[in-house]
């Protein structure tokens, strides 16, 4: 009976579903609440920061007519982030709605400032409630580096507090060209503290735009982690690494293709709505929550239907390792090229032909 | 489990039907356990879906009935729903 309920995309209807179609409503709604943030990181995917111009924002009121839509549409889960999701005014106040709604995971991405005793007791009782803390480096220096002045200490302090929790909770870590070398030492200070670890991809979004050349991983590093992930399959990466399957051997825990606009999307402060986290251009805008209902955006928006919901074309249609690599992140290929008929520009093969190094197991037939 | 009683899911787990089948979702899926199951089995959707309509023999005997199961497929889809239970996803209904 395993074989009837199982994760594996063998069904041709199902892979067909994650792979093009995308499902009946999202699995997960990430939801940047607000671009207010006590920290200002260098690779923000939002430029979020203390800065931030939050007039526009959803109301309260507004934000739980969006969950209710939410829960209407039937979507399991909302990952809350920003800026800094505990800055937005009212928000345990929105996850109680959330959950009283019958959402059954409301996950929170912060930088653990806020998460004070008081705080940490509340989410407690709240319960389904699963955090992602973000720390970028399992020293002090390598993570202020990205993410400023104390924020280390910050996330550490939040991990302490939260290490009798019952709280189900991650440290995410986004994999730099600066702080590659620190995968064990951050998978040791996150069994410390009772957390999984997480690992990211860094993607040209936002401030990460800006300081992408510099943190962008090398090709000897993204070989490095792809041996390491597949050494470590405890290790979570919110299938961000799809694009390194193309090295070969089995395939990296997770989904083998982006899920944007066919199991997750964004929705913004203001209410916009986008195919994921990392696309918020007017290129890939697919409505507004204060216009369009929600269900109607993820069934009818041109963007998701025209982009996102096509078989794979261009460059990568023909390649073999496609079924294991999805074709890259789209997010990463408009950002650097404009395009989304290209590889991703991180794409195992292409580095390999450029460096005329040996064909990998996809290129060999 | 007690087949004689009725069962709802357990917190975090929730079933939504699809076009191929129904995805069978639990918020704590860390690894090595999925987060997200796809099921496309037509009778455990159809159990799945009327989970907490009466109790769980009666709702297996219906949809084996409606099926055509035979009884190692009946056999299969208690211990389908034993684990569940073992895991949590399944709890008495109230």
């Amino acid at each position: 009976m395993s074989s009837a309920a199982s994760a594996k995309l063998s069904s041709p209807a199902v892979a067909n579903a994650v792979r093009v179609e995308g499902l009946s409503a999202p699995i997960t709604v990430t939801w940047e609440v607000t671009n207010r943030c006590n920290l200002r990181c260098v690779h923000c995917l939002s430029a979020s920061g203390p800065e931030a111009d939050t007039r526009g924002d959803l109301t309260l009121a507004e934000a739980k007519a969006v969950v209710d839509q939410l829960a209407a549409a039937r979507v399991f889960q909302i990952h809350f982030g920003g800026g800094e999701p505990f800055l937005y005014p009212g928000f345990t106040d929105l996850l109680r709605h959330a959950q009283a709604r019958g959402l059954c995971c409301l996950c929170i991405s912060t930088n653990g400032a806020l998460l004070n005793a008081e705080k940490i007791a509340e989410l407690e009782a709240l319960g389904g409630i699963y955090l992602q803390l973000s720390l970028d480096g399992a020293t002090e220096a390598a993570c202020d580096a990205v993410r400023g002045a104390g924020a280390w200490r910050k996330a550490v302090g939040a991990l302490e507090r939260l290490r009798h929790s019952a709280i189900v909770r991650t440290v995410n870590f986004v994999y730099t060209r600066r702080n590659a070398g620190q995968l064990d030492a951050m998978l040791a200070l996150a069994g410390r503290y009772g957390a999984t670890l997480r690992v990211t991809r860094l993607k040209p979004s936002g401030r990460g735009a800006e300081s992408y050349a510099d943190l962008r991983p090398t090709p000897a590093q993204q070989a490095a982690l792809h041996a390491w992930l597949d050494a470590h399959r405890e290790v979570l990466t919110g299938d961000s690494f799809f694009h390194l399957n193309a090295f070969g051997g089995r395939p990296l825990q997770g989904f083998t293709t982006c899920g944007a606009a066919r199991l997750t999307c964004l929705i913004v402060p203001n209410g916009d709505v986008y195919p994921c986290a990392f696309t918020q251009t007017d290129f890939f805008r697919a409505g507004n929550l204060r216009q369009t209902p929600f269900e109607a955006i993820w069934a009818g928006s041109p963007v998701f239907n025209r982009v996102f919901r096509q078989p794979q074309g261009g460059a990568c249609a023909s390649c073999a390792a496609l079924e294991v690599c999805g074709g890259g992140c789209p997010a990463v290929k408009h950002a650097l090229t404009g395009r989304l008929d290209r590889p991703d520009p991180d794409c195992v093969l292409e580095s390999a032909a450029a460096e005329g190094r040996e064909a990998l197991p996809f290129c060999a037939g | 489990m007690d087949f004689s009683k009725a069962y709802q899911f357990g917190r975090g787990f929730s079933f939504r039907r699809e076009s191929f089948g129904g995805i069978l979702y639990h918020y704590e899926g860390l690894r090595p356990d999925p987060r997200i199951s796809f099921v496309d089995s037509p009778f455990l959707i159809a159990l799945l879906e009327r989970l907490d309509e009466r109790p769980l023999e009666a709702l297996i005997a219906a949809v084996a009935e409606r099926f055509g199961l035979a009884p190692p497929q009946v056999a299969a889809v208690r211990g389908f729903f034993d684990t569940l239970e073992q895991r949590g996803a399944l709890v008495e209904r109230g």
